[in-house]
Formats: structure tokens, C-alpha cells, sequence
């Protein structure tokens, strides 16, 4: 047994595990928070009962949702009734592993990490249009047919967008978009096309995870709660929970295309480096011995976090700003903008990119990389 | 059966045979194209497994991922017409059945 | 048996399974569903043959774009009534089916189980060629990387990728004209439908 509890082992298990009960707590503040938030604008007051300032009710409400009786309809194709809202929550969970939240803290490194994260997007929608189906009842179904053809539309602008930093960095690692502003060749001028893409980029990720301008799949209005109307207790928790794991992911992917990642870097002083390389972990004396090494995390890396969640903060809060601001699109104006709008506008900021790309160059990330590149060019020109 | 790369090939064989049974036994239109899109995954994965085999340092090419990465284009432009002639055939009738749909020959 | 190999099997068990419960399943939509896991165990897999670019193409492509697709047209445009037409009925489809199969896997076993004995010895089967000295210091030309299969893809093989590209622009304009519906001129048939299904529900909730 010893030996498949490797250090390695034991740190993956420890990160994957913090991250997933960070994930639930910060799914559990955020619908207290997004209520609070919406209430000030709508000059109310919101939950402020339990607890001081109503911190607890995040506690009160799972407490209740998980008291609730279970109700399964009868003709619900059971297997899939269960299986949606699952696959829905494990692959906004799944995201989260790729994406960096701090200098080398991330649970994965996958060189395509940015393709991976398209298509774990997708994966989610699975969840919300098997949903509707199995359910076996008209409202459900209404909402899984538009979760459907909306997610289909507008993953492709989602998808389109990511190819600017894609292209402007030369590589498919998240890691290296945030790295992009404190790479030596970088230029302004691609703030040109940076700045346009994230707005649309934003705009479909809306339309991605559901939320408000585009909450079409659940228009209460119209077709009762769409997807999920024949939900009930926990299993209708989860949808709630994957949707705003994936708003919180969208945000994260932002904060690396626009926002500069986890660097708190002004040009003339890096105001993460202050914290050091002292490692945070547990002290010799505890006799953890490797474990303790690969347990550990240095101070800048704490610094590097704590910059990520604030500015991710930042957007998480223009997401509840949008909710709060804008009235649902009509279905046909959904999809004129997707197709119409969106998609010929993202195409334009490709090709705009490319051209930019194709002068300035593009921007590698580190000095190791553009070594690498130089020695990649060197084979290629032996061989030919 | 050790080898990974030796498996994967056999892994392939296997798949395309379980496509071509799906083929064979079934009548809709639409599994019959599922089933093909399983044998081409299948010759994908004989493609990835060979180049892995034959990747070295006299031969740093990875033509046979390529194959493969071009095999999935024509399936997506595939899947895009067949289903489309699919939809249409759905809006004229609700039987659609493999064997009778001929009606372009008569 | 180390832990990749283990995995290997895995999802080699997995996929083939689900392949074989793809064929057999009565309900379309589980079909799609099964095929679904089989193309998640392929990206398992060619991440396990060091094609990480392959992997996520499978990915995106196949499980997240053309199998979404295929649960569309059949969760939304085949009616029960057409649902009941797909199991296959003729006894005899079965008999030559499995007979075909049978013949097709003896064909593809005899031609594996000679593969090293008829090919150049270099290449018998079974011996990953990998060694250590092929790993040069730059990650970018280890087997996989997106930088070495771009490189190669649009130098040496421009040309089929052009013609795959027309071939996309083809099949887009192609599936456009034959999907579309006719009574709704200028509309696309997605909003046409659902149109109709929302007045169905309206009449519904008015009756």
C-alpha cells in the first residue's frame, strides 16, 4: 500500500480534494453573494437573516435543498435522469484542473490545455440537453431543444475567440496567456484585437453557461425552469452549482487572456515577488520528509493566487452586473446575433490577429521557448 | 500482450469489426452512420498507434497523427451532409428504413 | 504491469464494450450515448500513445461537436414512430451480420499475428521504438507536439489540408441546401420548428 502513495500521489489527491471543496464553498458564497449583489442594485436588501449580514444562508440553503423530497417522474429514462446533472457538475469540476490559478499552481499541465477546456465546455451542455430529455415532459424538453442549438451556435464564436491569444502567443498552454504581457517582444498594439475579443469572448460565454442576457434554456417566463423543471433536491442543486463553477472558469479564462494572468506586474516592479521563494508548508521538524516538499507551497505562489482570485473576483462581479442590468433576448435575436453578429465579428479579429502576428511576430512566452523555437528552425532548414 | 502500441492495433481491429456488425444487422439510417463513424475511428487509431510505433530519432515525423487529423476532417464534413440528407428525409416520412430508401431509381 | 499499461487496458475494456453496447442498445439515444464513451476512452487512449494533439482533437471534435450533433437529430427529429423501425428485424440480417464479422475479425487476427513475420524485421510488432536517446532537449519535436504536427501539416502536407478546407466549405453549403426547409423561405428551419412546437405548447396551455 505504501508505494501507491507516493509523494506525487499524496499531492494530487491533497490539491485535487482542496480544489473541489474550494470549489463548493465558493459555489455556496457566490449564490449568496449574487443575491446580496442583485438586491443593491434593485435597492433591496437581499438575505440578510441567518447569521450576521446572512453569511450563513448558503448553510441554511443547502441544508434545506438537501432535506427536500426526491420526485423522479415515471416515464424520466432513469440511467440518463441521473447521469445528466452529474456529467454537467463533473466537467465544470474537470475544468478547473487545467487552469492555473497562481505560479505553478495548477492541478495539470496539459500542453493543449486551451482545446481540453473547449471541449470539457461542451461536455457540460451534454448534461443540460440529456436533462431535458430524459425527463420525458414537454417544458424540459422545449429547454433542452434551445440549450441545444444555442450551445451549438455559440460555442464556434466561443472557440474562434480563444484562437487570438492562441495566435498571438504561439502556444496552446494557459499558462503562457498571462505570460504574454511580461514576454520581451511583447507590443501594445495587440491590445487592438485583445480588448474586442475578450468583450466577445465574455458575451459568449454567457450564452455558454446559460446566464442572464441568454438564460433562454431556463425562461421562466416562458417554458416554467426549462432543462431541469422535473428536478428536485439535490440533483436540481448540481445544475445550479455546474453553472456557476463554469461562470467562475469563464472568468478564470479572461483573467489569463486579458487581464495578465496571476502577475500583479507594472513594468518597473512585480508586486508578487515581494513575498519571496520561502516555501509554506510543513517545517522539517514534522518529519514529513517528501510529502512535505511535495505538500509545500512557496510564498510567491501564495501571492501569485491571491492576485488570480482577486482580479477573478473582479469579473465575477461584471457577470452579476450583466444579470443585473440586462432584460433575456427573444429567441430569434439569439440566434441573429450568434450567427449574424458574433460569429463574422470574431472571424474579422482573426484575421486582423493573423495579419498583426504575421508583422510584429509573434510573443513567446519565455526565453526557454524561443530557444526552443530557434532550434526547431535550425532542424527544419537541415532538412530541406 | 504487454505492449501498448501492439494492443492498440489489435484494439483497432476489434472496433472495425463491431462497426461492420452494426452495419450489417442494422436498419436505420442513422446508427448505420454511427457505425461507420466507429470504423473510421478504428482506421484512426491503427494510424496513431503505427506512428507511435515508428516515431524515432532517424524519423521524426508524425505523418500517420496527420492521416488521422485529416480523416477527422472529411468525417466532420461527412457527419454535416449525411445528417442533413437525414433531416430531409425525416420531414417526408416517418419510416425511414435503409432498404427502402431508393426512391431516387424509380 | 505498470500503471500506464493498466490504464491502457481500462479503457481498452471500456470502449469495446461500449462499441459492442452501441450496436446492441434498442434506444437510439443510448446508442449515441455508448458511442459517446467509446470516443472518450480513443482521447484516453491516444493520450496514453503520446499524441496529446490527437487526443484533444478527438475531443472537441468528435465527442464534443459531431456526437452532439447526432444526439440532436435523434433526440428532436425522430419521432417515436420512426423510433420504432430501427430494430433490426430480418433474422437473416443477423445471421449474415455475425457471420461477416466472425470472417472480417479471422481476417484481421491472421493478418496481425503475421504482421511481424512477413515485414522488415525493424518493424516487428510489439517493440515500442522509443528509447530514451530519440528524446532530444526540445520539447517541441517530441512525438505529439502541437509546434512539430503544425510544422509538418503545413509545410509538407499544404496541400491536403487546402483540399480538406474546400472540402469543409463543400460539405457546409452542401448540408445548408439539402437541409433546408422550403415552406419557410429565408428562415432557418431550426426557428421554424421551434416555433411550432412553442405554439403547440401556447394551444396547450390555453385548452
Amino acid at each position: 500500500m505504501a508505494e501507491i502513495f507516493t509523494p506525487e500521489i499524496v499531492n494530487l489527491l491533497v490539491r485535487g480534494g482542496l480544489l473541489i471543496f474550494v470549489l463548493l464553498t465558493t459555489f455556496a458564497y457566490l449564490t449568496y453573494t449574487e443575491r446580496r449583489v442583485l438586491s443593491f442594485f434593485q435597492w433591496r436588501l437581499g438575505p440578510n437573516r441567518v447569521g450576521p449580514l446572512g453569511l450563513l444562508q448558503p448553510l441554511a440553503d443547502g441544508v434545506k435543498t438537501a432535506l427536500k423530497q426526491e420526485m423522479v417522474p415515471r416515464k424520466a429514462d432513469k440511467v440518463l435522469y441521473f447521469l445528466a446533472p452529474t456529467l454537467t457538475l463533473s466537467a465544470s469540476f474537470t475544468t478547473f484542473a487545467l487552469i492555473p490559478v497562481g505560479e505553478r499552481v495548477q492541478m495539470s499541465s496539459v500542453p493543449v490545455a486551451i482545446l481540453f477546456f473547449l471541449g470539457l465546455s461542451s461536455m457540460a451542455a451534454y448534461g443540460l440537453i440529456l436533462a431535458g430529455w430524459s425527463s420525458q415532459s414537454k417544458y424540459p424538453f422545449l429547454g433542452s431543444l434551445r440549450t441545444c442549438a444555442q450551445v451549438i451556435s455559440y460555442e464556434l464564436a466561443l472557440g474562434l475567440c480563444l484562437l487570438v491569444p492562441i495566435l498571438i502567443t504561439g502556444s496552446l498552454n494557459i499558462n503562457d496567456f498571462g505570460n504574454m504581457y511580461r514576454a520581451e517582444n511583447w507590443n501594445w498594439i495587440y491590445l487592438i484585437v485583445l480588448l474586442p475579443t475578450t468583450v466577445l469572448f465574455l458575451i459568449s460565454s454567457l450564452a455558454e453557461t446559460g446566464r442572464t442576457p441568454f438564460d433562454l434554456p431556463e425562461c421562466e417566463a416562458e417554458i416554467v425552469a426549462g432543462y431541469h423543471t422535473e428536478y428536485s433536491s439535490m440533483k436540481y442543486a448540481m445544475f445550479p452549482m455546474g453553472e456557476y463553477i463554469a461562470m467562475v472558469a469563464m472568468s478564470a479564462m479572461v483573467v489569463h487572456m486579458l487581464l495578465g494572468g496571476y502577475h500583479l506586474d507594472l513594468g518597473f516592479v512585480d508586486l508578487t515577488y515581494w513575498a519571496g521563494d520561502w516555501k509554506l508548508g510543513p517545517p522539517e521538524s514534522w518529519g514529513w520528509g517528501a510529502y512535505g516538499d511535495a505538500l509545500s507551497l512557496t510564498a510567491h505562489g501564495f501571492a501569485t493566487t491571491m492576485t488570480f482570485i482577486v482580479k477573478l473576483c473582479a469579473l465575477i462581479f461584471t457577470f452579476m452586473w450583466i444579470r443585473a442590468t440586462f432584460p433575456r433576448l427573444r429567441y430569434d435575436q439569439l440566434m441573429r446575433f450568434g450567427w449574424k453578429w458574433l460569429l463574422p465579428a470574431t472571424l474579422v479579429l482573426i484575421f486582423v490577429t493573423a495579419a498583426l502576428v504575421g508583422y510584429f511576430g509573434p510573443v513567446h512566452g519565455t526565453g526557454a521557448d524561443t530557444a526552443a523555437q530557434a532550434a526547431m528552425e535550425v532542424t527544419l532548414n537541415a532538412r530541406h | 500482450m504487454t505492449d501498448m502500441v501492439a494492443n492498440s492495433v489489435w484494439l483497432a481491429g476489434l472496433l472495425f469489426a463491431i462497426g461492420t456488425l452494426g452495419v450489417m444487422i442494422h436498419r436505420h439510417p442513422v446508427i448505420i452512420f454511427m457505425c461507420i463513424e466507429l470504423m473510421l475511428n478504428a482506421a484512426n487509431l491503427s494510424l496513431v498507434a503505427f506512428n507511435r510505433q515508428h516515431f524515432s530519432h532517424a524519423w521524426r515525423t508524425m505523418d500517420g497523427q496527420i492521416y488521422a487529423f485529416l480523416i477527422i476532417v472529411i468525417a466532420a464534413a461527412e457527419v454535416a451532409v449525411g445528417l442533413a440528407i437525414i433531416v430531409a428525409l425525416f420531414k417526408h416520412r416517418t419510416r425511414v428504413d435503409i432498404d427502402e430508401i431508393n426512391f431516387l431509381r424509380r | 504491469m505498470d500503471g500506464q499499461l493498466l490504464a491502457w487496458w481500462m479503457l481498452a475494456i471500456v470502449g469495446s464494450l461500449s462499441a459492442v453496447m452501441m450496436v446492441l442498445s434498442r434506444n437510439p439515444v443510448h446508442s449515441v450515448l455508448y458511442l459517446v464513451a467509446n470516443f472518450l476512452t480513443l482521447v484516453g487512449i491516444y493520450f496514453l500513445l503520446s499524441a496529446p494533439m490527437m487526443a484533444v482533437v478527438q475531443f472537441v471534435v468528435y465527442a464534443g461537436a459531431i456526437m452532439i450533433l447526432f444526439l440532436f437529430v435523434v433526440m428532436f427529429f425522430m419521432s417515436p414512430e420512426a423510433r420504432r423501425w430501427l430494430r433490426p428485424e430480418i433474422k437473416s440480417q443477423w445471421v449474415f451480420g455475425t457471420l461477416l464479422t466472425v470472417m472480417l475479425l479471422t481476417v484481421v487476427y491472421i493478418a496481425l499475428s503475421t504482421a511481424g513475420r512477413v515485414a522488415d524485421p525493424d518493424i516487428v510488432m510489439g517493440t515500442p521504438t522509443i528509447a530514451t536517446s530519440d528524446r532530444t532537449a526540445d520539447p517541441r519535436q517530441e512525438l505529439g507536439h502541437p509546434a512539430g504536427l503544425g510544422t509538418r501539416m503545413f509545410s509538407y502536407h499544404a496541400l491536403p489540408f487546402e483540399i480538406a478546407g474546400l472540402l469543409l466549405l463543400a460539405a457546409l453549403l452542401g448540408a445548408v441546401l439539402v437541409a433546408r426547409d422550403e415552406r419557410s423561405e429565408g428562415r432557418t428551419h431550426l426557428v421554424h420548428e421551434f416555433e411550432k412546437a412553442e405554439e403547440g405548447v401556447a394551444e396547450e396551455v390555453r385548452a
